[in-house]
């Protein structure tokens, strides 16, 4: 009961944390923006309208507006969660929100596919590391743990997609579908391609998620082998795990009954830590595999100048990593008893 | 002893003045080149060669052993800003047209105001005249006349250097028939698959808007043209107009353009339907057009039609075309009335903003969804299904009123195929790999120059066609004509006998790319190669080094060095 009350008050304080935090960002955003040189309306006709129509276009924009100005008009509109819309192509004339929202489930579901990927290789490989210290085969898991966090991802990328793509024809190298996309529901292809009970719909949408979820949930495991490592390595040599060795438990059992489970509880803290780094590899890993979500939607924004689009994105994307990093903080303290709020 | 000390001191003093004399000397000389910026865009807003094309011009105005040239670059939305604020003072640039009449190669550039939005101040009383005098004629010699005049001045003053114009290419499956490369579109109702009803195509490009008041971009008008008509449409491989929802092409000969030409007439066809089944006539027509210029939506083409082409936009009449501007006598008629003479209004009657739209599924309120149902016009194709930035589909109008209209051409009826599916927003290496294995039967837009080459070069073993034509686009070298030293002809022209165009074909382009000397390209009616007569074909640097001699900036301190930005 106590616990559960220090919770909530956790929880509450922590997203009161947040407000100011995203407030900041907001502003930084909005500032920095403005004092880097270039229009987005200019760079939209490139010099072909006259100057009355592209002075025109401004002003329906409010970007004649004061800058003052302008960011009261900004903050009233995140506070009523309306960005406005886009200003440049290809999304202009489109709500922020709205394409936004079209955007993420195609992040969802790399980021999903990618952390899967990621824990799997990562825990299998630190914990045949730690179980066989110092052999050879934990010598090959710390150099893959390293090896792997060091190879640039567009690289892991592009070499996928040309021995997967190219020379074995196996998997397609880009998009996220072949096929008629499937009615959106969740506006993730897997889910949607079950929800409407097309095997094959479902068959394209795993096929297209390989190759980018291999290539940016690998990068990853890199980090997950060495936490598992160390901290396999940690908890044998414990004195709880001492004391069962020493009533005759067997070894095998030691290591994944006990030390490999508690060895666990830092990879559950080290994802929160991840996901910030899996969402900007998130962008690259996009970029590459001309993956449809908010990745690539930034990258053009960020290149046209789009004010409200990437103001929205990176609103957005704050927001995803405190929620998931408090997600993270709670399941901590659910599961380690020695947590305390 | 002390003598001979006394020696030694005054040799060293002498020594020393003399080192110093030569030091001041030295760090005072005049430079012994003219340092000048050229600015290029760095985020391959014309594809990613810009930085090796900029490399090359550098090397071949540097050979002069006059010039040192700084590669500068800069993002495209500062890029542009800069240079239409007038302070990039030597920079490149490209041009696609909007409408296909040679006026849109010279107008944007040599008018007084065309040339302010495109950064190079070119300010002459006697261009504008001719300008406005090409403008206005429809009849072929008088404007070839004023054509050469044009041509000849821009060699002479060089506001502008013409370089090339890149190749547009498409790659398509063995199995596939009458893909043509159409300068200003690519008509996917006209290609044929052996035993297939259905194509499936790729591109890099995505689509901004399907409603004809809004899109400006390539592929959205591409589309434009699949799903709507116009009043004139172009042949399906030249740049010829026929007549599309019009029954007959105006010309002064047949009273559809008044002598003055400052009134247009235009006939439609009956019995033509939109998708949604409400009919086409010209008050459809005329709401149409009158919607793009009342929405002017920003960033669309809207002012082609009020401004380039002399309709106007009047606030008093609700921000339509002025009463009296657009008349319709009966159903079957429309009528224009210019402002102003213009020539080429019939290739404005051909571009998407002129696609008429269901008033029934459309309002003069807002942009209109990309959504099925909602995109509804008279074109050949309607839309079936839309995911952005991934997939579009257009299956076969069945009411379509001109199944013979490439006829002529070989095309019995069109649409040819029942569907068209595109994959939208590959990059240039995933397209490339889409066409190689055959995930697409066509891609069209665009590869990187090395990769149509490797494709050409195994099409036999890759069972692929790959045609290579011109893209429309010009590229050139803009100058600043009142920025410090561009100021100064002489150093324009030297700069004009020194560029390579060669070079930068064979080097960055691996030969597919077409050198041009005028600005109004080959293709184009009146085009004269000005710039090969003047300054040769390939450089020529003893021009280039007398020119660069008389200038006389080498003798000064560094003073008159080039400033990047003033």
């Amino acid at each position: 009961m106590a616990k559960r009350s220090s919770l909530l008050a956790y929880t509450l304080s922590r997203l009161l944390l947040a407000l100011p935090m995203l407030f900041i960002l907001l502003t930084a955003v909005f500032v920095v923006l403005r004092i880097l040189p270039g229009d987005p309306i200019t760079a939209l006709y490139g010099g072909r309208a006259p100057p009355d129509v592209v002075a025109d276009a401004r002003a329906r924009y409010g970007l004649d507006k004061p800058y003052w100005d302008q960011y009261v008009i900004y903050i009233r509109q995140v506070l009523t969660l309306n960005f406005g819309t886009s200003l440049t192509d290809p999304y202009r004339g489109k709500g922020i929100l709205d394409t936004i929202v079209q955007k993420l489930p195609g992040t969802i579901e790399l980021s999903i596919g990618a952390m899967a990927v990621a824990t799997t290789v990562g825990v299998l490989a630190g914990l045949v590391g730690g179980v066989n210290r110092d052999k050879p085969i934990d010598v090959a898991a710390r150099l893959y743990g390293t090896v792997i966090f060091a190879i640039p991802i567009f690289w892991l990328g592009l070499m996928f997609q040309l021995v997967f793509g190219v020379q074995l024809h196996l998997l397609p190298t880009s998009q996220r579908f072949s096929l008629t996309p499937p009615t959106q529901v969740t506006g993730l292809l897997t889910i949607d391609s079950i929800l409407a009970g097309s095997w094959p719909n479902f068959v394209d949408a795993i096929r297209h998620l390989v190759l980018p979820c291999l290539t940016l949930g690998l990068y990853l495991s890199g980090f997950f082998t060495k936490t598992v490592r160390a901290n396999l390595l940690l908890t044998v040599e414990s004195d709880y795990a001492e004391a069962a060795k020493a009533r005759g438990v067997r070894w095998r059992s030691i290591v994944y009954r006990y030390a490999f489970r508690n060895a666990l509880i830092p990879v559950i803290t080290v994802l929160g830590l991840q996901f910030a780094i899996l969402f900007s590899g998130a962008v690259i890993t996009e970029r590459t595999f001309a993956w449809d979500g908010i990745g690539t939607l930034l990258l053009n924004s960020i290149n046209s100048k789009d004010y409200p689009m990437i103001q929205g994105t990176i609103v957005v994307y704050a927001f995803i990593i405190i929620l998931v990093s408090m997600v993270i903080d709670i399941i901590n303290g659910l599961i380690d008893p020695r947590v305390r709020y | 002893m002390k003598r001979s000390i006394l020696i030694a001191i005054v040799v060293v003093i002498v020594i020393v003045i003399i080192g110093a004399a030569v030091a001041v000397v030295l760090l005072t000389a005049p430079p012994r080149t003219l340092k000048i910026d050229l600015w290029y865009n760095s985020t391959e807003h014309y594809g990613p060669t810009e930085p090796a094309v900029a490399q090359v011009l550098k090397s071949s105005l540097e050979a002069t052993g006059k010039l040192t040239v700084n590669l500068r670059s800069e993002p495209w939305t500062t890029y542009t800003d800069d240079f239409g604020n007038q302070r990039l003072p030597f920079f490149l640039l490209g041009w696609y047209p909007d409408y296909f009449d040679s006026d849109d190669y010279v107008s944007p550039f040599l008018s007084t105001s065309g040339a302010a939005s495109l950064g190079s101040g070119y300010n002459d009383s006697q261009m504008n005249t001719w300008l406005a005098q090409e403008a206005a004629s429809t009849d072929d010699t008088v404007r070839a006349g004023i054509f050469q005049q044009i041509q000849n001045k821009l060699a002479t003053d060089v506001p502008y250097i013409p370089l090339w114009q890149n190749p547009s290419d498409v790659e398509y499956s063995n199995t596939v028939s009458d893909v043509f490369l159409h300068p200003v579109s690519v008509k996917w109702f006209v290609m044929n698959k052996t035993g297939a009803t259905a194509i499936t195509g790729g591109t890099t490009d995505s689509i901004t808007s399907m409603d004809p008041a809004s899109a400006y971009d390539y592929f959205s008008i591409e589309m434009i043209n699949q799903l709507f008509d116009t009043l004139l449409v172009y042949d399906t491989q030249a740049t010829t107009l026929v007549p599309g929802l019009a029954t007959v092409v105006p010309t002064v000969a047949n009273g559809g353009i008044s002598t003055d030409g400052m009134t247009f007439t235009y006939h439609l066809r009956p019995n033509v339907k939109f998708a949604d089944g409400t009919d086409f006539n010209s008050t459809v027509m005329k709401w149409s057009i009158d919607r793009a210029i009342k929405l002017n939506i920003p960033g669309s083409a809207a002012f082609l039609l009020y401004d380039v082409g002399a309709l106007g936009r009047s606030q008093a009449n609700g921000n339509n075309t002025p009463v009296g501007a657009i008349t319709t006598p009966d159903p079957a008629t429309i009528v224009f009335h210019l402002s102003r003479p213009v020539g080429f209004f019939n290739g404005l009657m051909a571009f998407s903003v002129s696609a008429p739209v269901s008033m029934k599924a459309y309002n003069n309120t807002g942009q209109q969804l990309d959504a099925v149902g909602k995109v509804v016009g008279t074109g050949p194709y309607n839309l079936t299904s839309y995911t952005p930035s991934q997939q579009v589909i257009m299956t076969a109008n069945p009411n379509y009123y001109q199944p013979g209209l490439y006829a002529a051409r070989g095309i019995p009826r069109i649409p040819v195929l029942n569907q068209v599916t595109l994959t939208l927003s590959y990059t240039a290496q995933t397209l490339k790999q889409a066409i190689e294995t055959h995930a697409i039967d066509v891609a069209y837009r665009s590869l990187l120059p090395a990769d149509i080459l490797d494709l050409k070069n195994r099409a036999t073993s890759l069972n692929l066609k790959v045609d290579i034509g011109t893209n429309p686009r010009i590229r050139y070298l803009v100058f600043n004509v009142h920025t410090a030293p561009f100021n100064d002809v002489r150093l324009r022209q030297a700069i004009a006998y020194a560029v390579d165009r060669q070079v930068i074909n064979t080097t960055v382009f691996g030969g597919l790319s077409v050198p041009i000397y005028s600005m109004v390209p080959a293709a184009m009616p009146y085009s004269l190669p000005v710039f090969q007569t003047v300054y040769g074909s390939s450089p020529n640097l003893a021009q280039a080094k007398s020119l660069l001699a008389q200038l006389g900036y080498f003798m000064s301190l560094g003073i008159l060095i080039a400033r990047d930005r003033e």
